[in-house]
């Protein structure tokens, strides 16, 4: 059963706490998904707002084919891809920021991971890796490995077979490999080079 | 299918550690054989395990409320709004657009009739002198009469009208 059943039908019944309480149990997810699209908070933070307007928009259409999640997933893809390409206005000034200040892109200013894996500039450094590859590699990849979607349900969110999907992971994180040796300072263990997370 | 586009699915599941026994040794296999997949498997476990230690950005405070303000409407919550400055400052561009283009028309305006009236202008200092000789000297009535120099009605004829009235009476002293 879909965990998220009784306050989607709350909230499209117009209570306004379980609308809230869904955005709050999504925003992370949401948030950080916008992130990898912009690469910088204030514009993912546009983004994940126009996602959470088009749920709720859509709330009365959604008849629970799918898990809200999923589809929630599906709109925020969407957004995603017809957003991305607009920046706000602070976004034109940002994106011309690098090549007017001294041309270099943010991977370069990680030597190690070791002092700064968790770091908002580990997380900068990844989310420009990601930003090197197609929309659709990209995508893919971060629905695995960053949302920790199945591949069932990521074939879902993205309306292609499975096989696509398999095979968009498997390519997206070989073309991520020579960004991120480049960027993390990996010789020849790859992330191993860098400590493990602290939980 | 090739052997390597099937590897290439099975490579996947092996980084997520979704790969059932029977299905491990088959890759095994082909991937002690085959070069390309066996790289292909290296970068897929390096770029997996790089990812899964990036941290989640936190969420901006007051996010859920900016969201529930936009969906439901009606009037900001509070300051939560108020205190959004970088939406403030997109709201004043074109405020600020339209207020420097009307300064520079003003301006412009303005260079125009100044170089026009140098002339008056060169009177109108003269006389702001005299009066100010005249307040100075301690003759109050003529100083007086002649404050309306300073009032926001002054016109071209009534400068040239006190001036001539002051200069005869200073004269007449």
């Amino acid at each position: 059963m879909d965990p998220d059943r009784e306050l989607v039908e709350r909230a499209r019944d117009g209570d306004q706490e379980a609308f809230a309480d869904l955005v709050r149990r999504y925003e992370v997810r949401v948030f950080n998904l916008a992130r990898v699209s912009t690469r910088n908070d204030e514009d993912a933070e546009d983004l994940a707002q126009e996602i959470f307007v088009r749920v709720f928009r859509g709330l009365r259409s959604f008849r629970g084919d799918s898990a809200f999640r999923t589809w929630l997933y599906r709109i925020a893809v969407n957004a995603t891809r017809t957003q991305a390409g607009r920046p706000g206005l602070f976004g034109w000034f940002r994106r011309a920021e690098p090549e007017e200040t001294d041309g270099t892109d943010p991977l370069d200013t990680l030597q190690s991971a070791d002092a700064v894996e968790e770091s908002a500039a580990y997380r900068d450094a990844i989310d420009h890796a990601l930003g090197r590859l197609s929309p659709d590699l990209r995508m893919a990849v971060t629905l695995r490995d960053l949302e920790g979607l199945e591949y069932r349900e990521i074939a879902d969110v993205l309306g292609v077979p499975m096989g696509t999907v398999m095979s968009r992971i498997s390519r997206g994180r070989e073309k991520l490999r020579p960004i991120l040796a480049e960027a993390l300072g990996w010789t020849t263990g790859g992330a191993d080079d860098a400590p493990e997370r602290a939980e | 299918m090739s052997k390597c586009e099937a590897a290439e699915a099975l490579i996947v599941r092996e980084v997520d550690g979704r790969l059932a026994d029977g299905e491990a040794a088959i890759l095994a296999e082909h991937v002690s054989a085959c070069g390309s997949c066996r790289a292909k498997r290296l970068a897929g476990q390096q770029v997996a395990r790089a990812l899964a230690r990036r941290t989640d950005a936190p969420v901006p405070a007051w996010f859920a409320a900016r969201v529930s303000a936009r969906v439901f409407g009606g009037e900001p919550q509070g300051w939560i709004d108020a205190v959004n400055w970088r939406r403030w400052t997109e709201w004043m561009l074109p405020v600020a657009a339209a207020l420097l283009v009307i300064a520079v028309a003003v301006g412009n305006r303005g260079a125009a009739t100044t170089s026009g009236t140098n002339e008056d202008a060169g009177s109108s200092t003269a006389a702001a002198s005299s009066v100010d000789t005249l307040a100075w000297s301690g003759d109050v009535e003529t100083a007086t009469g002649l404050s309306v120099l300073g009032s926001e009605v002054t016109s071209d004829e009534l400068l040239a009208r006190m001036l001539g009235t002051a200069s005869t009476e200073t004269e007449g002293k």
